[in-house]
Parts: C-alpha cells; sequence; structure tokens
C-alpha cells in the first residue's frame, strides 16, 4: 500500500464566472502505481490538472503536488522539476525544429535521460531538423510524448494523452507509459476512453461534473464489485438495501439491481431474506461502474 | 511466451497472469530453469501496469514456482517441477480412486481390477491408435 | 534557455527595425553626397542635416511604434499557438519567463536606440564626406534610450492585456499618435518636455544653437531616471497581471 500522495487536494474548487468547472474536489494520488483519471468531456479533467501544476489558480480550496503546495508560486515551480508533463495540446514551439525543441526541454531538466530520448528519436521516428509548425498531428504527439518520457521524472501527467491517436499509436502510447512506470514514475493520466484505463491502470478516479464519485484500485473492482440482480415475486418488492458496501440501487418492476463495491456475499443473503425469488451475480466492468455512477449523478440533478 | 489478460472479467490480472503461469508450468510449456520475461518487459509485452507483473511473481514466488533473481529475472523454479508432479500425482490418484471405486460398483473382484490395469500396462491396446 | 526562447520569439521584428533603422541613416548619409548642402541652404552644417532626417522628423514616432511592437509578445500570444501550458510547465516562474522577455528586449531596445551614434559617425566620413561628432550621436542615443524602454513598457504592458497579434500591433502604432495628440492638447503638460516623446528625443530642450543644432546644455539625468523608473513599474505592472491570469 502506498503512504505517500505524489497529488493531493483539498476541497479544490474552480469557476468560472458562475460556472463551477470542478467542486469542492478532494483527490489523493498514491506513489509508485498508474492511476487513471476518468471522466466525460467537461467533467473537470483539464481544470484540474491545470491547477496543479500551477496553469491555472484554484478558486478556493489546496493542494499539493509532490508533497509542496500548489498555491505558491516558488514550491510549485520546485515540484514541476520532477514532474513531467503532456499538455492536452501537445504543442511545441512551432518555429523551433524537433532537434531544437529537444535540446531547449532538456535544459530545464536534470532529470533527462539521453540513452531513453536516442531510443525514443528511433522508435517515434522523427525528423530531427524539421520546424515543429510542418509536423503532422501524430508526429507533434510523439514529440510532446518524448520530450516528457525522456526523463526519469517522478511524475508523469497526461492530459487526454491518446486524443487524436490511431490505435497503433495509442498501443506504442500506453506501452510508453508502462515502460515509465516500470522505472518507478508514478502516471497519471486522464481520459474519457474507459477501455485504456482498464487495461493499463492498477487505480482509478472517477470525476464527474466537478466532483469525485469514484476512488478504488481496479483490482478491488474486479475482485469485489458486483451487480446483482434480484428477482422477487412481490410487486414492489418490500425491500431494503442500504449500509456497507451498497454503491446503487435501482428498482425496475419487480427487479431490484444493486451495485455492491463489497461484501457481495452478504447481500445476496439479505436478499434471500427477503424472499428473493432469483439471484443474478455479475462482475462489474469499469464502464459498467462509470455509467453507473456518471447517471446517478444526472438522476439526482434531475431530483 | 504469449499471455491473455482480459481487463473486463471480474478477476484482477494479477490472478489471470498467475493462473496462466501455473497452466504453462503444469502442461510443461515452462519447465523448469527457463526464464521468463522481467518486469518491464513482460508489462510492456502486454500492455499491464508493472504492478500487477510484480504481484504476479511475487505470489508465485511464495508459492515455490518461480524463483526471482535480483537483476537477472524470473527463473521457473526447480521446486516447481516437483510441486507440480506433485499435484499431478495428487489428481491421478483421485483419478484412480474414482475408476476403483466404479469398477468395484459394478461388481469385478479386486483381483479383477488388478489384472485389467496390469494387462493394459503390457499390452495397451490404445498403443495401436497411437502408433 | 529562456534567453533563446525570448530572442527567436522577437527575432524577426528586432532585425527588421534595425533593418529600418540602418536604411534610414545610410540613405541619409548617402543622400549627403550629391543633396547636401541642399542649394537653398548652403551654409547649412551637416549636423543640422542630420538632426532633421534622423532626430528631429517623424522618424522619433517611428522608433516609438517600432520598440512598442518589441515589446509584444509573450504568454498571452502563446495562447492561440497552444503552448502556453508547456511554456507554464516548465519549472520557472511566471516572473522569470517575464524577466527574460523583458530584459532580451530592454537590450534590444539599447541596441536600437544607439544605431544612429555606431552609424552616423562612423560612416559619414566614407559615405557623405563629412564628419559628425561621436558623442553627440552617443547624446542622442541616450535620449532615445531614455524614451525607448517607457514604449518597450507599454508594448509590454499590452502584450499581457492582449492575445491576438493584430490587437497587439494596432494599438502598438495608434497609441503613441493619440498620446502625442493628448499631449499637444494639453497646455499644463507641455510644460515638462520630457512627457512629449518626440520633443525629448529631438533634444531640442538641451540645444541652444539653432545653427548647428547640437546638444549643448547638460542632459536631465533626474529626468532619466523617472523614465527608467515608468518603465520599469510598467514592466512590473504587467509580470503582477500575469501572475495572477488563468491560462
Amino acid at each position: 500500500m502506498t503512504e505517500s500522495y505524489v497529488i493531493e487536494t483539498q476541497d479544490l474548487t474552480k469557476r468560472y464566472r458562475k460556472f463551477e468547472a470542478v467542486r469542492n474536489l478532494n483527490l489523493r494520488v498514491g506513489a509508485g502505481r498508474i492511476t487513471g483519471f476518468l471522466g466525460r468531456n467537461g467533467a473537470g479533467k483539464s481544470s484540474t490538472i491545470k491547477m496543479l501544476l500551477g496553469i491555472s489558480r484554484p478558486s478556493s480550496g489546496s493542494g499539493t503536488l509532490l508533497g509542496r503546495s500548489i498555491d505558491v508560486a516558488a514550491q510549485c515551480c520546485e515540484s514541476r522539476r520532477h514532474v513531467a508533463y503532456v499538455a492536452e495540446d501537445k504543442q511545441a514551439y512551432g518555429y523551433m525544429t524537433v532537434a531544437e525543441m529537444i535540446a531547449f526541454t532538456r535544459s530545464f531538466y536534470p532529470d533527462w535521460n539521453v540513452d531513453m530520448e536516442r531510443r525514443l528519436l528511433k522508435q517515434f521516428d522523427l525528423p530531427i531538423h524539421r520546424k515543429v509548425r510542418v509536423l503532422s498531428k501524430g508526429m507533434r504527439t510523439k514529440l510532446a510524448l518524448l520530450l516528457a518520457l525522456a526523463r526519469r521524472s517522478r511524475l508523469l501527467i497526461l492530459d487526454e494523452p491518446s486524443e487524436g491517436l490511431d490505435p497503433v499509436s495509442i498501443e506504442e502510447l500506453l506501452q510508453a507509459l508502462v515502460g515509465a512506470a516500470g522505472e518507478g514514475t508514478t502516471v497519471f493520466f486522464s481520459s474519457h476512453q474507459i477501455a485504456e484505463v482498464e487495461r493499463v491502470a492498477d487505480h482509478v478516479c472517477i470525476i464527474d461534473r466537478g466532483r469525485l464519485v469514484a476512488d478504488t484500485s481496479l483490482d478491488q473492482i474486479r475482485r469485489d464489485y458486483r451487480r446483482i440482480t434480484f428477482g422477487f415475486s412481490t410487486d414492489p418488492p418490500r425491500v431494503d438495501f442500504t449500509g456497507e458496501g451498497i454503491g446503487s440501487v435501482r428498482a425496475d418492476g419487480r427487479q431490484v439491481t444493486v451495485m455492491a463495491t463489497r461484501n457481495a456475499d452478504a447481500i445476496i443473503e439479505r436478499g434471500h431474506r427477503f424472499g428473493a425469488a432469483s439471484i443474478d451475480t455479475n462482475p462489474v466492468s469499469l464502464r459498467e461502474l462509470f455509467l453507473d455512477l456518471v447517471k446517478e449523478e444526472s438522476r439526482d440533478a434531475l431530483v | 511466451m504469449a499471455f491473455t489478460l482480459n481487463p473486463s472479467s471480474g478477476q484482477p490480472l494479477y490472478l489471470q497472469l498467475m493462473q496462466q503461469i501455473r497452466h504453462a508450468i503444469e502442461t510443461g510449456v515452462l519447465q523448469s530453469g527457463d526464464i521468463l520475461p522481467g518486469v518491464r518487459t513482460l508489462s510492456q509485452q502486454l500492455v499491464v501496469s508493472p504492478n500487477t507483473v510484480v504481484k504476479a511473481y511475487s505470489e508465485l514466488e511464495h508459492e515455490g514456482l518461480l524463483e526471482l533473481r535480483h537483476g537477472s529475472g524470473a527463473y521457473i523454479s526447480s521446486r516447481s517441477a516437483k510441486k507440480t508432479r506433485s499435484d499431478r500425482f495428487r489428481r491421478a490418484q483421485e483419478r484412480v480412486r474414482g475408476l476403483v471405486d466404479k469398477l468395484r460398483h459394478d461388481g469385478l473382484s479386486e483381483e479383477e481390477i488388478q489384472r485389467l490395469v496390469e494387462a493394459e500396462l503390457f499390452y495397451p491396446a490404445s498403443a495401436n491408435r497411437r502408433s | 534557455m529562456l534567453w533563446y526562447k525570448s530572442w527567436r520569439e522577437s527575432r524577426v521584428r528586432f532585425l527588421l527595425s534595425i533593418s529600418v533603422w540602418t536604411i534610414l541613416c545610410v540613405s541619409l548619409m548617402y543622400r549627403a553626397r550629391t543633396g547636401f548642402p541642399p542649394p537653398e541652404r548652403t551654409d547649412l552644417p551637416y549636423s543640422a542635416w542630420v538632426w532633421a532626417n534622423i532626430y528631429g522628423n517623424m522618424n522619433t514616432t517611428v522608433f516609438i511604434i517600432l520598440v512598442m511592437i518589441l515589446g509584444l509578445g509573450g504568454l498571452r500570444r502563446e495562447g492561440p499557438v497552444g503552448t502556453t501550458s508547456f511554456t507554464l510547465s516548465l519549472p520557472v516562474t511566471r516572473n522569470r519567463l517575464l524577466g527574460v522577455r523583458a530584459a532580451m528586449g530592454l537590450l534590444q531596445v539599447i541596441l536600437l536606440s544607439f544605431l544612429p551614434a555606431m552609424l552616423i559617425p562612423t560612416l559619414s566620413p566614407l559615405l557623405a564626406r563629412q564628419n559628425y561628432p561621436e558623442s553627440q550621436a552617443l547624446q542622442f542615443g541616450l535620449l532615445f534610450m531614455a524614451w525607448g524602454a517607457v514604449a518597450f513598457g507599454v508594448g509590454f504592458l499590452w502584450s499581457s492585456l492582449f492575445a491576438g497579434e493584430f490587437t497587439g500591433t494596432a494599438l502598438c502604432v495608434i497609441s503613441p499618435l493619440v498620446y502625442r495628440i493628448f499631449i499637444s492638447s494639453s497646455s499644463a503638460l507641455q510644460r515638462y518636455p520630457a512627457f512629449n516623446y518626440a520633443n525629448f528625443m529631438s533634444g531640442l530642450p538641451y540645444i541652444q544653437s539653432p545653427v548647428k543644432v547640437l546638444i549643448d546644455r547638460p542632459l536631465p539625468w533626474a529626468t532619466f531616471l523617472i523614465l527608467a523608473a515608468v518603465s520599469t513599474s510598467l514592466i512590473a505592472l504587467s509580470a503582477r497581471l500575469t501572475r495572477q491570469q488563468d491560462f
């Protein structure tokens, strides 16, 4: 279990006029693992990441990046020395060549890894003397990745890294992420692609409408989360499913579906006692969990 | 050595990996002295978190199937052969027990059962099928 | 390598300004071969000729506009291009980013201010077959530098308020002219020659002899300090604004 957090926020809030992009976010990202930051478009992922890096300022609340406050410019600056970042834009200075961009970036980070730089240049097949402004989108993304990965950073933050990439490039990207994690870098990446997160992440934080709605390890989802569907012969079923390990409860006619986050057996037992005629248990995929959580939020909003 | 991990099934990935490695050892695809890829290599090959590989390898080391030698990788332990042999032996024992019970139930005497088994071993009818 | 970045981003504007100014100086000296002294005033001193064509005419406004444009650029400008996140994620404070850009710009202003001083005294004997005193050129250079720094500060301030290339440039062209109109219309401000940049840079308040048009009064060191303070304040204000902005 990880005890140190590379990212920690306390009631972090970001307001744009009346719109709250991030609401009282209490995010904790543990060291030494890959954490996926999952959410729909506009859920507040980019806003959160920008606040962590000091690119934008919180409206209220606080946070730390590698143990240093994100509000204090000098501290945040020091943390950034050990953080590698791939922005959503994945842009580099158009007037510089690939080689110049690498030399420029390299000069700021003592943890630069020249071997990795050479390896990635070869793997990505980047034309080093070509100007950035004439590179294709795919090439620019690869350059942005190289600038972040050719280092032995403590933390790697990526904002929607697979956006606009073809499947082969996505595969290369995920391999690179996993490679970085293998070197000891903590990886934190935001995405709205559930499949990617499910494949490589150890841990997932789900954000919806600016709030954290889930913070769990993927092993826990696979091992403990269960979707249990109870069928009752009485209508409506007189059941009360509240308490430990209940994620959500949905009633549909004579069926009650419980999303259990743990103690599935105890919940099944309770269903028996309530006289369930049929009980169907299934594991929960990340997609199902995500949709369940996000739909629940929208239900609450309607109420 | 190819493994297939399914991220959406209800089973943690490291358990899936462990099962597949165990299966490979049992069937003899992986034998004692063989070496599995390092954590970084395997995680990149499978495109999964290195923690998954680390957990699987360390659990298997606890079970005695793998030997993790720092710096050189994960070796299939020599004890694993014995362990799987003993597993196989145990399962064979259960099968034999089941067969003997069934033959007794059909009314054969112990002598008859023994003669049948010996005959099969000396002149295996299935040998013709195999060759 | 922030200096390198600042250089690359201001290179074109700087070299353009150098070219414009060099062309003005060289053409002035070249024209002196045939056009000087002008037939209607054969007793005109060379220094007066130089003054009329470089320090005393609309060229001072051209200088101010060019220097103001040098102050543009920076983080807001990177917004539309999409590199702001990258630049701000570098392990440098916003103060340092701005500081380097300001320092690079001011160095360029100094070079530009003293360009006539480098060209005219050296090349006049060759091109115009005349002599021009180095010390004079240097003094005019100081006057140009003093107000140039202020103009640069104004441009720098515009850069932290406006992201568009067109908006910024338009402002740089319009604001000196608007300022001049404002100054000329206010009789109170006319008492202080330093307020009117054209007047100040032309050196007229420090010229006693109208014939040779050479600076012979002591230069206003107090005013230099005040102008330097104004320039610094503008840059500091720009830094403060940038520190508080979201990108």
